[in-house]
């Protein structure tokens, strides 16, 4: 099982949805008791706020979960090894052989060299300028 | 020819590589610059050899030249630039400008 790549931000988020539960449940329990329009309102709001920022934090909480599933995948393929690839002779020598072709056909070609070096002097000036 | 007198110098000499279409090359390694007197010019070129400092010694005529490998790849093809003559001659405040006499003790006539 390949390690949560974060667990303190796991944790973290967790605890969170810790106090968002019971902080959700009584807020609907109050809009559902005999109270002033105005206050359910606000009761209302408020359950939606926290409920909103509930389905946020679990939506983190299911990303950490498919990071968790795709490295278990990922550790199963063998990463981070790469091994090469062996062949049959027969095979290999044709790899060979087209790799060699395409060393002389990169041979023909070669970079235009520098011909001219040219010395621009520039104006002269006063030594004492320069100090 | 490039006239200079030993009051001044080219603080600015500037390199420029081209390939024989006269377009922009590179060479390898750090182009090398010289002066073909030293007791006439020296020179200093910057880190990457594209510029130099040179300064004037003495009078006389000198040129500046710069030798670079134009085979980017493990052969050598050394080529060379030369800068037209530089002549130099004393400058003002090189000059002679003061003289002074010193007449030593006096001896008696005899």
């Amino acid at each position: 099982m390949a390690d949560d790549p974060n667990p303190t931000l796991r944790a973290d988020l967790l605890a969170a949805l810790g106090v968002l539960g019971p902080q959700i449940r009584g807020l609907d329990d109050l809009a559902a008791v005999s109270i002033s329009p105005e206050l359910k309102a606000a009761v209302l709001t408020q359950s939606a706020s926290r409920k909103h920022r509930r389905d946020l934090i679990q939506a983190v909480v299911d990303a950490l979960d498919h990071v968790v599933s795709a490295l278990r995948l990922l550790e199963q393929d063998g990463y981070p090894d790469l091994p090469g690839i062996t062949i049959v002779q027969s095979q290999f020598g044709e790899l060979q052989e087209e790799a060699g072709d395409l060393r002389a056909a990169v041979a023909i070609f070669k970079a235009e060299m520098a011909a001219k070096l040219a010395i621009d002097l520039g104006p002269p000036a006063d030594k004492s300028s320069a100090a | 020819m490039a006239d200079i007198n030993t009051d001044q110098n080219f603080p600015t000499v500037t390199l420029t590589i081209t390939n024989a279409s006269g377009a922009p090359a590179a060479v390898d390694g750090v182009p090398v610059w010289a002066t073909s007197d030293a007791t006439i010019l020296t020179v200093v070129a910057t880190a990457d050899g594209m510029s130099a400092l040179v300064s004037t010694v003495a009078a006389g005529v000198a040129r500046v030249s710069v030798t670079a490998d134009a085979d980017l790849g493990a052969g050598v093809s050394t080529i060379t630039g030369v800068s037209e003559d530089v002549n130099v001659t004393v400058g003002p405040l090189s000059q002679a400008s003061v003289m002074t006499f010193s007449f030593g003790a006096p001896v008696p006539k005899v």
